[in-house]
Protein backbone atom coordinates (compact mmCIF):
# COMPACT_ATOMS: atom_id res chain seq x y z
CA UNK A 1 0.00 0.00 0.00
CA UNK A 2 1.60 3.03 -1.12
CA UNK A 3 0.54 6.41 -0.89
CA UNK A 4 1.52 7.92 -4.58
CA UNK A 5 1.89 12.26 -5.63
CA UNK A 6 -1.41 13.83 -6.03
CA UNK A 7 -3.56 12.18 -3.92
CA UNK A 8 -4.71 15.30 -2.37
CA UNK A 9 -6.50 15.03 -5.35
CA UNK A 10 -8.52 12.10 -4.56
CA UNK A 11 -9.56 13.33 -1.34
CA UNK A 12 -10.21 16.60 -2.99
CA UNK A 13 -12.85 15.06 -5.41
CA UNK A 14 -14.49 12.78 -2.77
CA UNK A 15 -15.10 16.19 -0.53
CA UNK A 16 -16.44 17.57 -3.29
CA UNK A 17 -18.62 14.02 -4.46
CA UNK A 18 -19.90 14.64 -0.37
CA UNK A 19 -20.53 17.88 -1.10
CA UNK A 20 -22.83 17.37 -4.02
CA UNK A 21 -25.05 14.77 -1.89
CA UNK A 22 -24.95 16.78 1.05
CA UNK A 23 -26.18 19.66 -0.61
CA UNK A 24 -29.15 17.48 -2.29
CA UNK A 25 -29.86 16.17 0.59
CA UNK A 26 -30.29 19.88 2.38
CA UNK A 27 -32.49 21.64 -0.54
CA UNK A 28 -34.86 19.61 0.25
CA UNK A 29 -35.41 21.57 2.82
CA UNK A 30 -35.13 24.62 0.74
CA UNK A 31 -37.03 26.45 -1.60
CA UNK A 32 -34.17 28.22 -3.59
CA UNK A 33 -34.10 27.37 -7.31
CA UNK A 34 -30.32 26.76 -7.93
CA UNK A 35 -30.28 23.03 -6.53
CA UNK A 36 -33.09 22.42 -9.19
CA UNK A 37 -30.57 24.44 -11.99
CA UNK A 38 -27.48 22.89 -11.02
CA UNK A 39 -29.08 19.10 -10.80
CA UNK A 40 -31.35 19.89 -13.46
CA UNK A 41 -27.91 19.48 -16.11
CA UNK A 42 -26.66 16.26 -14.32
CA UNK A 43 -29.71 14.35 -13.92
CA UNK A 44 -33.67 14.18 -15.77
CA UNK A 45 -35.04 15.01 -12.07
CA UNK A 46 -38.23 12.34 -12.40
CA UNK A 47 -39.89 12.09 -9.45
CA UNK A 48 -40.42 7.98 -9.00
CA UNK A 49 -36.98 7.43 -9.56
CA UNK A 50 -36.12 9.70 -6.55
CA UNK A 51 -35.39 9.37 -2.80
CA UNK A 52 -38.08 11.11 -0.95
CA UNK A 53 -36.76 12.95 2.37
CA UNK A 54 -39.79 14.17 4.72
CA UNK A 55 -42.39 13.97 1.63
CA UNK A 56 -39.99 16.03 -0.76
CA UNK A 57 -38.18 13.84 -3.90
CA UNK A 58 -34.30 14.36 -3.88
CA UNK A 59 -33.04 16.94 -7.10
CA UNK A 60 -31.00 13.71 -8.58
CA UNK A 61 -32.45 10.14 -9.33
CA UNK A 62 -31.31 7.21 -7.59
CA UNK A 63 -28.54 6.07 -10.27
CA UNK A 64 -27.18 9.60 -9.63
CA UNK A 65 -27.17 9.55 -6.15
CA UNK A 66 -24.93 6.39 -5.77
CA UNK A 67 -22.58 7.38 -8.91
CA UNK A 68 -21.46 9.89 -6.95
CA UNK A 69 -21.15 7.84 -4.00
CA UNK A 70 -19.38 5.52 -6.03
CA UNK A 71 -17.23 8.18 -7.07
CA UNK A 72 -16.75 9.53 -3.26
CA UNK A 73 -15.30 6.08 -1.94
CA UNK A 74 -13.56 5.06 -5.51
CA UNK A 75 -11.22 8.37 -5.39
CA UNK A 76 -10.63 7.57 -1.76
CA UNK A 77 -9.89 3.78 -2.22
CA UNK A 78 -7.97 4.18 -5.14
CA UNK A 79 -5.10 6.58 -3.48
CA UNK A 80 -4.12 3.68 -1.55
CA UNK A 81 -5.07 0.29 -4.02
CA UNK A 82 -3.72 0.16 -7.49
CA UNK A 83 -5.29 -3.17 -9.25
CA UNK A 84 -3.76 -4.31 -12.86
CA UNK A 85 -4.77 -2.28 -15.46
CA UNK A 86 -6.04 -4.80 -17.34
CA UNK A 87 -8.16 -6.32 -15.04
CA UNK A 88 -10.12 -2.44 -13.99
CA UNK A 89 -10.65 -1.70 -17.92
CA UNK A 90 -12.32 -5.02 -18.10
CA UNK A 91 -14.45 -4.08 -14.91
CA UNK A 92 -14.95 -1.10 -16.76
CA UNK A 93 -16.57 -2.27 -20.04
CA UNK A 94 -18.12 -5.00 -17.67
CA UNK A 95 -20.22 -2.28 -15.02
CA UNK A 96 -20.84 -0.02 -18.11
CA UNK A 97 -22.39 -3.48 -20.00
CA UNK A 98 -24.26 -3.94 -17.21
CA UNK A 99 -25.59 -0.71 -16.71
CA UNK A 100 -26.79 -0.94 -20.33
CA UNK A 101 -28.51 -4.44 -19.85
CA UNK A 102 -30.55 -2.68 -16.37
CA UNK A 103 -31.89 0.04 -18.50
CA UNK A 104 -32.66 -1.88 -21.31
CA UNK A 105 -34.22 -4.71 -19.26
CA UNK A 106 -36.37 -1.79 -17.68
CA UNK A 107 -37.09 -0.55 -21.31
CA UNK A 108 -38.17 -3.65 -22.34
CA UNK A 109 -40.57 -4.32 -19.37
CA UNK A 110 -38.76 -7.32 -17.90
CA UNK A 111 -39.18 -5.49 -14.29
CA UNK A 112 -40.27 -2.00 -13.61
CA UNK A 113 -38.74 0.72 -11.96
CA UNK A 114 -36.25 -1.19 -9.22
CA UNK A 115 -34.23 1.05 -7.39
CA UNK A 116 -31.96 -1.08 -5.93
CA UNK A 117 -30.39 -2.26 -9.56
CA UNK A 118 -30.34 1.59 -10.26
CA UNK A 119 -28.56 1.59 -7.16
CA UNK A 120 -26.11 -0.90 -7.31
CA UNK A 121 -25.25 -0.51 -11.01
CA UNK A 122 -24.43 3.44 -10.16
CA UNK A 123 -22.69 2.71 -7.56
CA UNK A 124 -20.77 0.18 -9.20
CA UNK A 125 -19.70 2.52 -12.06
CA UNK A 126 -19.01 5.62 -9.64
CA UNK A 127 -16.10 3.24 -8.60
CA UNK A 128 -14.45 1.89 -11.00
CA UNK A 129 -14.57 5.15 -12.92
CA UNK A 130 -13.31 6.90 -10.29
CA UNK A 131 -9.95 4.58 -10.69
CA UNK A 132 -9.50 6.10 -14.23
CA UNK A 133 -10.35 9.45 -13.66
CA UNK A 134 -8.24 9.57 -10.57
CA UNK A 135 -5.05 8.48 -12.81
CA UNK A 136 -5.98 11.32 -15.34
CA UNK A 137 -6.17 13.82 -12.70
CA UNK A 138 -3.04 12.93 -10.84
CA UNK A 139 -1.22 12.84 -14.44
CA UNK A 140 -2.53 16.36 -14.84
CA UNK A 141 -1.33 17.79 -11.55
CA UNK A 142 2.06 16.36 -12.04
CA UNK A 143 2.87 17.97 -15.42
CA UNK A 144 1.03 21.30 -14.79
CA UNK A 145 1.03 21.93 -11.03
CA UNK A 146 4.38 20.72 -9.89
CA UNK A 147 6.60 22.48 -12.77
CA UNK A 148 5.52 25.53 -11.38
CA UNK A 149 5.83 24.28 -7.83
CA UNK A 150 9.33 23.65 -8.56
CA UNK A 151 9.98 26.65 -9.98
CA UNK A 152 8.78 28.73 -7.44
CA UNK A 153 10.96 26.75 -4.69
CA UNK A 154 13.91 27.15 -6.76
CA UNK A 155 13.48 30.96 -6.89
CA UNK A 156 12.87 31.16 -2.80
CA UNK A 157 16.29 29.04 -2.85
CA UNK A 158 18.23 30.72 -4.61
CA UNK A 159 16.60 33.80 -2.85
CA UNK A 160 17.52 32.74 0.48
CA UNK A 161 21.11 31.60 -0.34
CA UNK B 1 30.65 6.78 -37.98
CA UNK B 2 26.47 6.77 -38.68
CA UNK B 3 24.32 9.67 -37.91
CA UNK B 4 22.08 8.62 -35.31
CA UNK B 5 19.29 11.06 -36.29
CA UNK B 6 18.94 9.32 -39.32
CA UNK B 7 17.59 5.97 -37.79
CA UNK B 8 14.70 8.28 -36.72
CA UNK B 9 11.14 7.60 -38.05
CA UNK B 10 9.23 10.95 -38.03
CA UNK B 11 5.20 10.52 -38.06
CA UNK B 12 3.52 11.02 -41.31
CA UNK B 13 0.70 13.24 -39.73
CA UNK B 14 1.57 15.46 -36.84
CA UNK B 15 -1.60 14.06 -34.35
CA UNK B 16 -3.49 17.27 -34.58
CA UNK B 17 -6.52 17.06 -31.85
CA UNK B 18 -8.46 19.74 -33.11
CA UNK B 19 -10.63 17.63 -35.54
CA UNK B 20 -11.43 14.96 -32.80
CA UNK B 21 -12.25 17.65 -30.44
CA UNK B 22 -14.58 19.21 -32.99
CA UNK B 23 -16.20 15.89 -33.99
CA UNK B 24 -17.00 15.05 -30.34
CA UNK B 25 -18.26 18.78 -29.77
CA UNK B 26 -20.28 18.58 -32.56
CA UNK B 27 -22.38 15.18 -31.06
CA UNK B 28 -22.59 16.87 -27.50
CA UNK B 29 -24.36 19.98 -29.39
CA UNK B 30 -26.40 18.07 -31.90
CA UNK B 31 -27.20 15.22 -28.39
CA UNK B 32 -28.19 18.79 -26.14
CA UNK B 33 -29.74 20.90 -28.33
CA UNK B 34 -32.54 18.43 -29.74
CA UNK B 35 -35.14 18.91 -27.19
CA UNK B 36 -36.67 14.96 -26.93
CA UNK B 37 -32.98 13.68 -26.81
CA UNK B 38 -31.82 16.09 -24.29
CA UNK B 39 -35.08 15.27 -22.02
CA UNK B 40 -34.71 11.48 -22.07
CA UNK B 41 -30.13 11.60 -21.85
CA UNK B 42 -29.20 12.67 -19.11
CA UNK B 43 -26.52 12.05 -16.58
CA UNK B 44 -23.80 14.13 -18.37
CA UNK B 45 -24.14 11.03 -21.16
CA UNK B 46 -23.60 14.05 -24.01
CA UNK B 47 -20.95 15.20 -22.71
CA UNK B 48 -19.08 11.80 -21.59
CA UNK B 49 -20.33 10.32 -25.47
CA UNK B 50 -19.27 13.28 -27.13
CA UNK B 51 -15.56 12.71 -24.88
CA UNK B 52 -15.44 9.36 -26.01
CA UNK B 53 -15.66 9.96 -29.67
CA UNK B 54 -13.01 12.82 -29.50
CA UNK B 55 -10.72 10.22 -27.90
CA UNK B 56 -11.89 7.26 -30.39
CA UNK B 57 -11.62 9.25 -33.22
CA UNK B 58 -8.04 11.07 -32.25
CA UNK B 59 -6.55 7.21 -31.31
CA UNK B 60 -8.03 5.48 -34.14
CA UNK B 61 -7.10 8.02 -36.94
CA UNK B 62 -3.07 8.53 -35.39
CA UNK B 63 -3.10 5.21 -34.51
CA UNK B 64 -1.82 6.46 -30.75
CA UNK B 65 -2.23 5.30 -27.29
CA UNK B 66 -3.02 8.44 -25.06
CA UNK B 67 -2.68 8.75 -21.26
CA UNK B 68 -5.19 9.50 -19.02
CA UNK B 69 -4.91 13.12 -18.55
CA UNK B 70 -4.48 14.01 -22.32
CA UNK B 71 -7.79 12.26 -22.45
CA UNK B 72 -9.11 14.37 -19.85
CA UNK B 73 -7.82 16.87 -21.25
CA UNK B 74 -9.43 16.93 -25.13
CA UNK B 75 -12.87 15.39 -23.28
CA UNK B 76 -12.81 18.64 -21.23
CA UNK B 77 -12.08 20.96 -24.02
CA UNK B 78 -14.27 18.98 -26.69
CA UNK B 79 -17.34 18.50 -23.94
CA UNK B 80 -16.81 22.95 -22.92
CA UNK B 81 -16.88 23.38 -27.05
CA UNK B 82 -20.16 21.69 -27.65
CA UNK B 83 -21.70 22.09 -24.32
CA UNK B 84 -21.47 26.56 -24.54
CA UNK B 85 -22.16 26.21 -28.04
CA UNK B 86 -25.37 24.58 -27.29
CA UNK B 87 -25.86 26.47 -24.75
CA UNK B 88 -25.54 29.79 -26.53
CA UNK B 89 -27.68 28.36 -29.51
CA UNK B 90 -30.43 27.28 -26.89
CA UNK B 91 -30.52 31.03 -25.32
CA UNK B 92 -30.66 32.35 -29.25
CA UNK B 93 -33.70 30.53 -29.75
CA UNK B 94 -35.37 30.99 -26.61
CA UNK B 95 -35.44 34.73 -27.17
CA UNK B 96 -36.53 34.14 -31.08
CA UNK B 97 -39.60 32.34 -29.13
CA UNK B 98 -38.54 28.82 -30.02
CA UNK B 99 -38.96 26.63 -26.76
CA UNK B 100 -40.05 23.32 -27.88
CA UNK B 101 -39.31 21.97 -24.38
CA UNK B 102 -41.18 24.32 -22.47
CA UNK B 103 -43.90 23.44 -24.87
CA UNK B 104 -43.53 19.88 -23.63
CA UNK B 105 -42.99 20.69 -20.17
CA UNK B 106 -46.13 22.79 -19.92
CA UNK B 107 -48.78 19.74 -19.03
CA UNK B 108 -46.15 18.44 -16.10
CA UNK B 109 -45.23 22.01 -14.22
CA UNK B 110 -49.13 23.00 -14.37
CA UNK B 111 -49.24 19.56 -12.49
CA UNK B 112 -46.92 20.43 -10.45
CA UNK B 113 -48.36 24.02 -9.94
CA UNK B 114 -51.66 22.48 -8.74
CA UNK B 115 -49.95 20.16 -6.41
CA UNK B 116 -48.07 23.30 -4.93
CA UNK B 117 -51.21 24.87 -4.42
CA UNK B 118 -52.81 22.11 -2.81
CA UNK B 119 -50.03 21.46 -0.53
CA UNK B 120 -48.34 24.71 0.50
CA UNK B 121 -49.55 28.18 1.09
CA UNK B 122 -50.66 30.76 -1.48
CA UNK B 123 -48.08 32.58 -1.02
CA UNK B 124 -45.07 30.34 -1.68
CA UNK B 125 -47.12 28.29 -4.29
CA UNK B 126 -47.72 32.08 -6.28
CA UNK B 127 -43.95 32.35 -5.87
CA UNK B 128 -43.71 28.72 -7.38
CA UNK B 129 -45.83 29.42 -10.48
CA UNK B 130 -43.77 32.68 -11.13
CA UNK B 131 -40.12 31.13 -11.39
CA UNK B 132 -41.17 28.20 -13.56
CA UNK B 133 -43.91 31.14 -15.76
CA UNK B 134 -40.14 33.19 -15.52
CA UNK B 135 -38.42 29.53 -16.39
CA UNK B 136 -40.90 28.88 -19.14
CA UNK B 137 -40.40 32.04 -20.77
CA UNK B 138 -37.21 32.46 -21.35
CA UNK B 139 -36.86 35.82 -19.30
CA UNK B 140 -33.44 35.57 -17.39
CA UNK B 141 -31.72 37.84 -15.30
CA UNK B 142 -27.94 39.04 -15.82
CA UNK B 143 -27.22 36.55 -12.69
CA UNK B 144 -29.14 34.06 -13.81
CA UNK B 145 -27.38 33.85 -17.07
CA UNK B 146 -23.94 33.94 -15.10
CA UNK B 147 -24.99 31.06 -12.77
CA UNK B 148 -26.27 29.14 -15.69
CA UNK B 149 -23.12 29.49 -17.34
CA UNK B 150 -21.07 28.72 -14.56
CA UNK B 151 -23.04 25.44 -14.30
CA UNK B 152 -23.08 24.85 -18.11
CA UNK B 153 -18.75 24.45 -17.57
CA UNK B 154 -19.14 22.66 -14.07
CA UNK B 155 -21.41 19.95 -15.68
CA UNK B 156 -19.39 19.43 -18.94
CA UNK B 157 -15.84 19.58 -17.10
CA UNK B 158 -17.32 16.38 -15.69
CA UNK B 159 -18.61 14.97 -18.11
CA UNK B 160 -15.41 15.69 -19.86
CA UNK B 161 -13.54 14.41 -17.56
CA UNK B 162 -15.51 11.08 -17.28
CA UNK B 163 -15.00 10.69 -20.80
CA UNK B 164 -11.64 11.43 -21.59
CA UNK B 165 -10.53 9.47 -18.66
CA UNK B 166 -12.47 6.14 -20.17
CA UNK B 167 -11.87 6.85 -23.92
CA UNK B 168 -8.14 6.79 -23.00
CA UNK B 169 -8.69 3.49 -20.85
CA UNK B 170 -10.46 1.96 -23.17
CA UNK B 171 -9.21 2.81 -27.23
CA UNK B 172 -5.96 1.75 -26.70
CA UNK B 173 -3.42 1.02 -30.19
CA UNK B 174 -0.50 -0.76 -30.34
CA UNK B 175 2.38 1.86 -30.54
CA UNK B 176 3.64 1.04 -34.76
CA UNK B 177 6.05 -1.73 -35.68
CA UNK B 178 9.27 -0.92 -35.69
CA UNK B 179 10.21 -0.94 -39.51
CA UNK B 180 11.88 -3.69 -40.83
CA UNK B 181 16.07 -3.08 -41.31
Amino acid sequence: MVIRRGSWIGIGVTSFCFVLIGFAIFSTQSSSMIPDALFGRLCHQLNDRCYYINGVALPICVRCLWIYLGFAIGHTLFIFWKPESLRITRALIGVMALMFIDVAFERVGFYSNLFWTRALTGFLFGLVVSHFTLLGLRELYCELINPITHVRSRFFSSRTR
Amino acid sequence: MSDPDSFRVEPAEKPDDFQAMLIGAALVYFISIIPVLGLTVCCCIPQTLGALLAVYWYTNKYKITISPGKGIVLGILTALLGGIAAYITGFILLKLGFNPMGDMMQGVLEQVIQMAEENTSPEEAEKLREQIERALSGEKTAIQIVIDLVFTVIVNAIGGVIGGSIGAAVFKKAPPAAPAV
